[in-house]
């Protein structure tokens, strides 16, 4: 075999040519994370404006955000008539919705998802939709359909990415014990959790999904950032919030 | 014919002196019946008189109580919608909401000391005071187990059924004591002045 000799010019410019080839691979590497982001947020921009729009109609037709329990919801039938004091007892229940009331043998997945998941405290908003293959966390977090639903007993899972495609995860680790999380369905109900506890396991350790008897949400990402050798995990526990209002507030 | 005469002038004077026994008779009955219905009259009017003093008496007590009630109403009201507002934005953590709970509850509590120090509380005004007196009690009842459920850290397993019955209580006792109040004010004219405030 004859062996080709290059000249010493060729051989810099090919050097130059697999360098510039390995510089602008790397580059693009490194912006990866960034353009998905860019791109993510920017459909997360819409698909929240789609979700709010729908919302609203939804309400305006007026939609029950569920199924409740008749025995539940009615507190004021036996005590007195007429319509001002039903207007005052409906208020004390409306917002506590995540419990008992709620009959979960009759919903399904449809009846929560998509929904929108609030966190004031790292400003998070972002629209959670069923599934947590690849597919589905490219266009935002996604529930872990083997999970229980948002507001029963066990541990209701949400999954998402922390530093691609929008990153919606990214600042969780920032959440301390009593910061709250909202999940809000389309139909109008609400969820709120109450974070408790924050904990690093390997991917393999499911047993972390496994629930209570408490009514518990995980929103779970990889860690450390940039890398998925360990799972963050990010606990709450469901809450009430208990109105604050005087009756007479709404009825003068 | 003389002793005809005078048994004639027996007679007549006899006449005349049961007729005048009569008509004196018929003057101090009738002259007793104007006396009893002028004293009719007279009570009638003293009656109608004692009522309205009364009335205006009762009047004046209720204006002035509400004088005093009004604006410790109205402060305990401004407090709660101020504190209500701020919980209706997000909430971003359990200790903002025990933070809001607590001014909540020293709200009721404030409201409950400035109304019993009140004082000279008209006797018309009792039923609607022990309504507002047990709403006060329900009220901060209900507050301080809200409370306590949120320090509790077992959010998804307390039994909240003692929070929910005493909140049914309270919004029924804080209606029934406005109305009561509505009705006694109604009743003396009064009721523009429950509507000057709302």
């Amino acid at each position: 075999m004859k062996k080709i000799k290059l000249s010493k010019s060729k051989k810099i410019k090919i050097l130059k040519i697999v360098t510039a080839v390995i510089a602008g691979a790397g580059l693009l590497f490194l912006l990866y994370p960034s353009y998905t982001n860019i791109v993510g947020r920017v459909r997360q921009a819409s698909v929240l404006s789609e979700w709010e729009t729908k919302k609203e109609a939804l309400q305006e037709e007026g939609k029950e955000p569920f199924e409740i329990d008749e025995n539940y919801i009615t507190p004021s039938e036996d005590i007195i008539e007429g319509d001002k004091i039903d207007k005052i007892t409906e208020e004390p229940y409306s917002r506590d919705i995540g419990k008992e009331e709620i009959d979960y043998s009759i919903l399904t997945a449809e009846d929560f998802f998509p929904l929108k998941i609030k966190i004031p405290k790292i400003e998070l908003e972002w629209i959670v939709n069923e599934g947590a293959d690849t597919v589905t966390l490219k266009q935002g977090p996604g529930h872990i359909p083997e999970t229980p639903l948002p507001g029963d007993t066990g541990r209701s899972t949400i999954s998402g990415h922390r530093t691609t495609y929008g990153a919606p995860f990214n600042k969780i680790d920032r959440l301390e014990d009593g910061d709250l999380i909202y999940l809000e369905t389309i139909k109008g109900g609400t969820f709120i959790y109450a974070v408790t506890g924050l904990e690093i396991v390997k991917p393999v350790d499911v047993y972390i999904l496994e629930g209570t008897d408490k009514r518990e949400l995980l929103l779970t990402s990889c860690y450390p950032e940039y890398s998925a050798v360990e799972r963050i995990i990010l606990i709450s526990e469901l809450l009430n919030i208990y109105p604050l209002e005087l009756v007479s507030a709404k009825n003068k | 014919m003389i002793k005809l005469k005078s048994e004639i002038i027996i007679f007549i004077a006899l006449i005349s002196i049961a007729a005048l026994l009569a008509g004196y008779n018929v003057f101090s009955v009738e002259m007793q019946k104007i006396e009893t219905s002028r004293q009719i009259e007279e009570r009638q009017r003293f009656e109608r008189e004692m009522l309205e003093e009364l009335k205006s008496r009762e009047t004046r007590e209720l204006a002035e109580y509400y004088q005093m009630y009004r604006p410790i109403k109205a402060e305990f009201v401004g407090k709660v919608a101020e504190l209500s507002e701020e919980a209706q934005d997000k909430i971003v953590n359990v200790w903002h909401l025990k933070e809001l709970t607590t001014a909540r509850l020293e709200a009721v509590v404030e409201y409950r000391e400035k109304l019993t120090g009140i004082g000279d509380l008209p006797e018309l005004l009792d039923t609607f005071y022990n309504y507002e007196l047990e709403f006060i009690e329900s009220d901060i009842e209900a507050i301080s187990i809200v409370l306590s459920y949120y320090k509790s850290e077992s959010y998804s397993t307390y039994d909240d059924t003692e929070i929910k019955k005493l909140y049914k209580n309270k919004n029924l006792l804080f209606l029934k004591a406005e109305e009561e109040l509505q009705r006694v004010y109604g009743k003396y004219n009064l009721g523009y002045l429950l509507e000057e405030s709302s």
